[in-house]
């Protein structure tokens, strides 16, 4: 069997794969973090299994399918049409300060992703993904007054949608506009069995909803030989936001508080220390605090990223072995969450509040297709998160990206 | 054809992946332990046991329109029936009256009911005065028997049959010419202590003839069924006082209780999880008979009333039901009835705007069944009603 006719067979049946896991993804998550009942919930990397191998810096990436969902600039050299999706499953074991710990699994779709270049070299782009992941599904026996059974189910989050307009300007600037839609809810379901059956089964719902309203992104990419330095800068824009809290025959509706999803900045370098030998760095800010969500839940600190990746690229050279041609990637990322909890024990702020801190080592690789339009990236992540101490539990995870990339010179 | 390396590694990957992460456990322990937010916990069940603050049983001078039409007496009670209709079918009119050979008033007695083991009569008659249903018990402008024209025997089998002479038949062709100048038959019961339930819908008036028309007299018959009906009640006797330690339920008397308890003020935000009613029984309540069933009705009750009121009628109720139990037997020793009633029926009792009248309990059919005797609030077991609520969840942010 000739080489193009095995590319052939694997980008097909990749694609068959692929679809297979997304479909069995689907809606069967269930939590995607022990803090996911506080707060905006997990703080989503949005970025496919490549740059998510590289600890998550991708500012400062770019080629025809190298491109980042952080930086609208970096599509600019897409040649045609692609598409790009990943799921995340993951796995998680919940350490508590008293008890024994357990596991968790699930699988989310962290984002897709659709560019087109269109003539005069403009690329238009649109994207899906999460901003936070506030999903989380709590079973608890409940014995204040009359004894029930709990089980509250989380949904929603700050999801993200982002139409992307890019261009290069000469050989070495990249520039790119994003204007991303706050999408989503936090929306709680809490249904309530009682022992005694002559008492109805209730189920009782907590909804945030904010105003869909868009925000300005834009990032630039300058490049210097083999190195390139990337930028972002996200505005801040303030949504009013209604909180109900719905029971069998009542409703507490409140208006007038407002989220304010803050500016902030992403920078990064990316470049070649030898032929073969890649790195990627990135430092990402957003700028939460206090005034962003008035609460005695929650409280609000910067959240910063701290990314580092090497790439030993693939080689190309007819004969290689195919252990040659992969690429082997490793990343490590520090992240702080924005939100500041009550400390374990505490119901509210005000006696006192920890963060999430999380910290995560990567390995990928992946290969792309014959016609170097698409491709499959693979990843798994591993790491940490949350003090056991201040919080009351901490988390570790091992997590897998895949990411199908198809273009449409995939298909033929 | 051999698969290449990688893409073997990748797909295999792939799989235990996929397949690994799909949701297999729940956060049992530690998820909830982040979901204590704020003061109000996660909601507390409370429950409560309310008792009446207003009490009485009453019954209804509102004539029966349905069946059983009730006729006799029962110690105070004294019941009567009357049925008519628009229109009467008559023999042809080429028939003779001298070929009327018989004129028979029929009307079955209720399947489901006790028929008396003694003789026990019942006189029929032309109704004296209108036939009215809106008229009650004792109105001088409402109906009244008249002389009694035949009896019959509920001690005998089959239906009871009234027989009039051929004669009447005169008198008959005049109500088909103009029916709105009969008022109807009234039955009344002339035997001591024999309430009888007539099935109503199984009224008619027969009339045999011979029909010359052929080669020989063959009686030929002409039945009206008799679909125009009511029944009237004499009052509720002994009338209750207000202060009874006793409430009686039902009974062919139909009583119905009326119930108030005070207003609870359920926090905003919560849900109301039961509001039950709890009838307890007097010891004195005759069990029914093996298989007797009845179905207890609650309504809500829209107009003020007060202990002294001894007839129903003038009050205004809720057009819906507000909760149905069916297949209710009392046996002996049986202390309890229960009767759900929906949990927004607490709302509409509470809050500053609250119209809080109460609830009517009556039985539907209640003919077919001793009363139910339920202690009242003057007694030591007064009835109670069950209201537990749980305070809303608390907030995300």
């Amino acid at each position: 069997m000739g080489t193009r006719a095995r590319w052939f067979r694997f980008g097909a049946t990749a694609v068959v794969a692929a679809a297979i896991a997304l479909s069995l993804a689907a809606g069967r998550g269930a939590a995607s973090t022990v803090y996911g009942p506080g707060g905006l919930g997990e703080p989503s990397l949005e970025e496919g299994a490549r740059i998510r191998a590289l600890g998550g810096a991708g500012v400062a990436e770019h080629g025809p399918i190298q491109f980042s969902l952080v930086n609208p600039a970096s599509t600019t050299e897409i040649r045609t049409l692609l598409l790009q999706a990943t799921i995340l499953p993951s796995y998680r074991q919940i350490d508590g300060k008293y008890a024994t710990s357990e596991t968790a699994s699930e699988t989310v779709v962290p984002s897709f992703r659709a560019a087109v270049r269109f003539p005069l070299g403009m690329v238009l782009g649109g994207a899906y993904a999460v901003g936070t992941d506030a999903r989380f599904r709590a079973d608890r026996p409940e014995s204040a007054g009359t004894v029930s059974a709990l089980r509250i189910e989380g949904t929603g989050g700050l999801q993200l949608i982002r139409l992307s307009l890019a261009k290069a300007i000469g050989r070495t600037t990249r520039v790119g506009f994003d204007y991303e839609i706050v999408a989503g809810s936090f929306r709680e379901e809490w249904n309530r069995n009682f022992a005694d059956t002559s008492l109805t089964t209730m189920s009782d719902t907590v909804e945030v909803r904010y105003d869909r309203v868009g925000r300005w992104r834009i990032g630039g990419q300058q490049s210097l030989g083999s190195w390139t330095l990337g930028g972002v800068y996200e505005t801040k824009r303030e949504l009013p936001m209604t909180i109900t809290q719905r029971g069998a025959g009542s409703t507490i509706k409140e208006t007038g508080r407002s989220l304010t999803i803050p500016d902030g900045w992403v920078v990064g370098l990316s470049g070649m220390l030898t032929t073969r030998l890649h790195v990627a760095t990135q430092y990402r800010r957003a700028n939460w605090k206090r005034e962003s969500l008035q609460s005695d839940l929650v409280d609000f600190r910067p959240m910063q990223r701290y990314s580092f990746g090497l790439e030993r690229v693939g080689s190309s050279q007819d004969g290689a072995s195919w252990a040659s041609r992969l690429p082997i990637r490793l990343g490590v990322s520090y992240l702080e969450w924005p939100d500041l909890m009550p400390l374990d024990g505490e119901t509210t702020i005000a006696g006192g509040s920890a963060g999430v801190n999380e910290l995560t080592f990567s390995l990928g690789t992946g290969m792309a297709t014959q016609d170097k339009g698409g491709g499959i990236d693979f990843t798994i992540e591993a790491g940490k998160r949350g003090d056991k101490d201040a919080l009351g539990v901490s988390e570790r995870f091992v997590r897998a990206a895949l990411t199908l990339q198809v273009g449409d010179d995939t298909w033929k | 054809m051999r698969p290449a390396p990688p893409l073997l590694i990748l797909l295999l990957a792939a799989a235990v992946f996929a397949g690994s992460g799909c949701s297999k456990q729940q956060d049992k322990l530690f998820a909830n332990r982040r979901l204590l937010r704020g003061e109000g916990g996660l909601g507390t069940t409370t429950s409560l046991i309310l008792t009446p603050d207003r009490d009485t049983y009453a019954g209804t001078a509102k004539s029966i329109l349905d069946s059983p039409a009730l006729v006799g007496t029962d110690g105070p009670l004294e019941a009567r029936a009357f049925f008519t209709s628009s229109i009467w079918l008559l023999p042809p009119s080429t028939v003779p009256s001298d070929s009327i050979i018989g004129i028979e008033v029929q009307i079955a007695v209720d399947s489901l009911s006790d028929r008396p083991i003694v003789s026990s009569i019942v006189a029929m008659s032309e109704n004296a005065g209108a036939f009215d249903s809106s008229k009650v018990w004792g109105d001088p402008s409402g109906a009244q028997p008249g002389l009694t024209l035949a009896q019959a025997d509920v001690n005998d089998p089959g239906p009871l049959k009234f027989v009039l002479p051929p004669a009447k038949y005169a008198d008959i062709q005049r109500w088909a010419a103009r029916p709105d100048s009969f008022q109807g038959l009234a039955f009344v019961g002339t035997s001591s202590n024999a309430l009888i339930l007539l099935d109503a819908n199984a009224a008619l008036m027969r009339i045999i003839y011979l029909n010359r028309a052929t080669a020989v007299d063959n009686p030929d018959t002409t039945n009206t069924p008799l679909r125009r009906h009511y029944a009237l009640r004499s009052p509720l006797a002994p009338a209750p006082t207000g202060s009874d330690t006793t409430l009686v339920l039902g009974g062919n008397f139909d009583t119905g209780l009326l119930l108030r308890f005070p207003p609870l003020s359920v926090p905003e935000g919560s849900t109301v999880n039961e509001a039950t009613l709890r009838l307890r029984l007097d010891p004195a309540t005759t069990p029914f008979a093996t298989g007797d069933e009845v179905e207890i009705v609650a309504l809500g009750i829209k107009s003020y009333w007060d202990e002294s009121l001894t007839q129903r009628d003038s009050l205004t109720f809720d057009l819906t039901t507000l909760g149905i139990r069916s297949k209710v037997a009392v046996s002996a020793g049986d202390s309890v009835i229960s009767v759900a009633l929906p949990p927004r029926i607490i709302r509409e009792w509470s809050g500053p705007l609250a119209v809080n009248n109460g609830v009517l309990i009556q039985i539907r059919k209640p003919y077919y069944t001793p009363p139910i005797l339920v202690r009242s609030r003057e007694s030591s077991l007064p009835v109670e009603l069950r209201v537990s609520y749980t305070g809303p969840p608390p907030a995300r942010f």
